[in-house]
């Protein structure tokens, strides 16, 4: 039997794990256990596990991921996320659903201190959803407004899924950061326009806040500057050469740790936001660790070469290269995690990409974008099950149906960047 | 049993106290080394607080801080689709769950006796790490402690939920 | 095929050393064993990362590598004695050094776990820097240098410059946002890691240092191949590969030379390399530091370095 056949049932088999409940973590490291161990012989399988495990655990450069999911979770944790909310909602004063655009706002600026998406998610949630329904905001744009303003996260630097996509295919992480820049401000954007676009529309969705001065305006801007800092810090040291990007991640988490212990985080407050950041990163970790051992039966099996030299036959111009690729992720998006989704499929199908002449930042972009679309897209949606968990009383069918706006104004940011990649790749 | 998840859970969580130690160490080892060189940079040498080593620390203190939490958050670290099993009891569901955890077990136990192997090599060979010379097998012995526990937690998790008694986990 | 040698290494695809060395080792097995022998080629690292590449040959996760032992400190102490200053004063010249060390057997103790098919060297490593030029010891001191070995790291630290430990993908960004100041590195890598691009001045010291590298394969993989089949591997091993992969590393040097020569950059030779006397002392010092430590642990570091000294006098010359 061929090496490619192989892989194909044992990466059916995965599949079929995975629907049976398997962790998806289990379900790659055992994939590409008895993968490799069929190709190869178990012996060295064995030793795979192990290289897999070890070498994952002590690489430098996954350094920042457990220090850049803390400093959000400090954000959180000092309070500064309801601060920011506030700030912002007396910014839109009495406009009609202000704080639906407050709290989109709000997403991207915590964005730019915390790593992950449903970090993002939680914790403006927890702050900014209680006000909307006490306000009479309908459930579906409060909820939606959230859960979608959780995947800016991933956009606006720093972002875990750009730094794994940096490390997946050896592109540089500073130029990743820097390439999110312009793509997530134009979520923002492009969100703050689908809130207005929604509430001008229906106007029963939302209620016009209470009118604010221009001094409480000035005020409210306060909130912004403990994360215009950090953020300042992060970004200002990586372009001014003080540190590598590697590094800005201890220099963020200290950052915010400082600020949070000057609004008086208590000790139990920082034990519990260490013990939260290392059960968030253990998640990852064990992932990582499964599509690194997944890695070493891919690389035997040939599958990649095997995909290359059809679609080499096919003779497909890039653009549908390209759309089958985004195809795929949407179709995985709806049942798979984010960065599981990463890690499984970027080794398989960056080759193709690059055999395409795509560049490889821009593609890191537009993958990443559409991967998050799937955290708020149904039936599986992580982002979505996180607000969920906030608003008990919610149905999920009617965040789904808040979602839907963002996801087209998704749509139309990915076919932005399609047509014009000089807004990635403009900053580098 | 109840005395044997107990204990498990008090080790797992100790460990995790040393994970979460390992974590805040890596932090200020990248700070510290960051302003040693910037002052270093700044004074063309003149003032060298500068200290070699910092990339393995921050490496190896990595493999700690993520290997001594992985037992004690092993069971809220998962990831599942639950889409297509979504009828199913809740019964079904812890069973199969409790099943699965017996692979990371395996795992845990297998890895321990791995990295134990890889730890005895690298004391007859020498090896050492670049810039602090530490012994590699050190860092492999203790490793192995994490994945070690790592195995037992898995065991003490497929009991606790193969049984129903959700109250003795931590 | 009756065999498939699975071999990783970590240069890109397109880089010399799997161009012009590699592929033409696999060429050249496969032609000469009819095709029983299908050799693959994993560039990159993508069968196992770089420094975990040696074990993965032990370990059979790939039957073969070519790989840089000084991934692994002190493993390989006396192979790496080829490294030490002043010892090799081009990739040719180091090559046949190490060749002949393993093939009089004075590495034999290191190399037990694996087949060894042959050993290489790169050219002399020099500094690449920003700003103005390194002439003399002094101008080292305040700069931040990416270090190859602790030989190197030890050197530097006695010029008053501080050696930066850091991941060589990573140099390049350090470098470009000036977490670094320069890096030592052959003209070889200054090409491959870009850095070129980045430096403005350059200093090449003859035999300041290099790196040891080898084309190992598995022992059990080895010798469970048939008698023919292990006659075309061992056809395909030993000096003659060993000046093969010294003379592309040489050709390599030559082409980063002249793409900093094309780009204007300053180029400043020290004249004697590591025998300029002002260069002299922290150069003997790190080697005695290093030779004292091994002699202490109870190793023949002194032999095998008055071996390889011996060597370097008649080899590739
Ligand atoms: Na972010
Ligand atoms: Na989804």
């Amino acid at each position: 039997m061929s090496t490619q056949i192989i892989g194909l049932i044992c990466m059916a088999g995965m599949l079929g794990a995975i629907a049976l409940r398997m962790p998806i973590a289990l379900a790659m490291a055992m994939t590409g256990f008895i993968g490799f161990g069929w190709i190869v012989a178990f012996d060295p399988a064995i030793s795979v596990l192990e290289s897999g495990a070890f070498d994952t655990l002590s690489n430098y450069s996954f350094s920042p991921v457990p220090l850049f999911i803390l400093m959000g979770v400090f954000a959180s944790k000092a309070k500064m996320s309801a601060e920011l909310f506030n700030g912002a909602k007396s910014l839109f004063g009495a406009w009609r659903g202000g704080m639906a655009l407050a709290a989109v706002s709000s997403c991207g600026i915590f964005s730019a201190i915390s790593g992950s998406s449903l970090a993002t998610a939680a914790s403006m949630s927890k702050v900014a959803l209680p006000e909307m329904q006490k306000n009479g905001y309908a459930n579906s744009l409060a909820t939606g407004t959230l859960a979608a303003g959780g995947t800016l996260g991933i956009m606006i630097p720093p972002s875990i899924a750009l730094l794994l996509y940096g490390l997946l295919t050896e592109q540089s992480v500073g130029d990743m950061f820097i390439a999110g820049i312009i793509p997530g401000l134009m979520g923002l954007v492009l969100y703050m326009l689908a809130v207005a676009i929604t509430v001008w529309i229906k106007p029963e969705l939302a209620t016009p806040g209470l009118a604010t001065s221009f001094m409480e305006k000035l005020r409210g801007l306060k909130g912004l500057i403990p994360f215009g800092t950090v953020f300042a810090l992060i970004i200002g040291g990586i372009y001014g050469g003080i540190f590598t990007p590697t590094e800005a991640a201890a220099v963020g988490a200290v950052g915010t740790l400082v600020i949070a212990l000057f609004r008086g985080m208590t000790w139990k407050d920082f034990v519990d936001s260490i013990q939260e950041a290392m059960v968030m990163s253990t998640m990852i970790f064990f992932m990582v660790i499964g599509a690194e051992i997944f890695g070493f039966f891919l690389s035997v099996s040939r599958v990649s070469f095997a995909l290359i030299e059809l679609v080499g036959s096919l003779d497909l111009t890039p653009f549908v290269v390209l759309l089958c690729i985004l195809g795929l992720y949407v179709v995985l998006g709806m049942v798979m995690d984010s960065i599981a989704m990463l890690l499984l499929t970027v080794p398989i199908v960056y080759p193709l990409a690059m055999q395409a002449g795509f560049d490889p930042v821009w593609f890191g972009i537009i993958t990443v974008i559409t991967v998050e679309l799937g955290l708020i897209t149904p039936p599986i949606g992580m982002n979505v099950f996180v607000i969920k968990s906030v608003a008990q009383d919610v149905k999920l069918g009617e965040i789904f149906k808040g979602v839907v706006p963002f996801v087209l104004s998704d749509v139309v940011r990915l076919v932005l960047l399609i047509a014009f990649p000089v807004l990635a790749l403009g900053l580098l | 049993m109840y005395q044997f998840n107990l204990w498990v859970n008090r080790i797992a969580y100790s460990l995790n106290i040393v994970g979460g130690i390992s974590l805040l160490f890596i932090m200020l080892v990248v700070i510290a080394d960051i302003l040693t060189r910037t002052l270093f940079g700044m004074t063309k040498g003149e003032v060298d607080l500068t200290f070699p080593g910092s990339f393995e620390m921050v490496k190896y203190g990595l493999l700690f801080a993520l290997a001594y939490c992985m037992p004690y958050g092993l069971n809220r670290g998962q990831v599942v689709v639950d889409l297509f099993t979504d009828n199913w009891s809740v019964k079904s569901k812890t069973r199969i769950a409790a099943f699965y955890m017996l692979f990371f077990a395996a795992f845990g136990f297998l890895m321990a006796e791995n990295l134990i192997h890889s730890g005895s090599l690298a004391k007859q060979s020498g090896e050492t790490t670049q810039d602090l010379m530490i012994p590699m097998f050190y860092i492999y012995y203790l490793a192995a402690v994490g994945m070690a526990v790592l195995g037992l937690r898995a065991v003490s998790i497929s009991l606790i939920l193969w049984f129903d008694r959700d109250g003795e986990l931590a | 095929a009756d065999v498939t040698i699975r071999l990783g290494h970590l240069w890109p695809a397109v880089a010399g050393p799997h161009t012009k060395l590699l592929s033409v080792w696999e060429e050249k097995v496969e032609a000469e064993s009819n095709g029983r022998i299908d050799v693959e080629i994993y560039p990159s690292g993508t069968l196992a990362a770089p420094p975990a590449q040696y074990d993965a040959v032990k370990n059979r996760i790939m039957d073969a590598t070519a790989t840089v032992l000084g991934y692994s400190a002190n493993r390989f102490p006396l192979t790496q004695v080829v490294e030490l200053p002043g010892v090799q004063s081009n990739a040719v010249n180091g090559s046949c050094i190490v060749q002949s060390l393993y093939d009089n057997g004075a590495l034999d103790s290191e190399f037990g776990d694996t087949h060894p098919l042959f050993f290489f060297t790169h050219g002399s490593g020099g500094f690449h820097n920003k700003g103005e030029a390194i002439m003399q010891p002094a101008d080292l001191k305040g700069l931040r240098m990416r270090r190859p070995t602790t030989v190197v790291a030890n050197i530097l630290e006695q010029l008053g410059a501080q050696p930066v430990g850091m991941a060589a993908p990573e140099s390049y960004t350090s470098m470009q946002r000036g977490v670094i100041d320069g890096v030592a590195l052959p003209w070889e890598g200054a090409m491959s890691f870009r850095l070129n691009e980045l430096a403005e001045s350059h200093t090449e010291i003859e035999g300041l240092y290099t790196l040891t590298f080898i084309v190992t394969m598995n022992k059990q993989v080895y010798d469970s191949l048939p008698a023919d089949l292990k006659a075309v591997i061992d056809n395909n091993s030993g000096l003659e590969w060993a000046n093969k992969a010294g003379e592309v590393f040489d050709e390599l040097d030559s082409l980063g030379r002249q793409q900093a020569v094309d780009a204007g950059h300053t180029i400043v030779t020290i004249e004697g390399g590591t025998e300029n006397p002002v260069w002299k002392a922290p150069i003997v010092n790190a080697r005695k530091a290093y030779l004292d430590d091994l002699q202490e642990k109870g190793l023949p570091a002194r032999d095998v370095y008055d071996q390889a000294v011996a060597l370097a006098a008649s080899c590739g010359m």
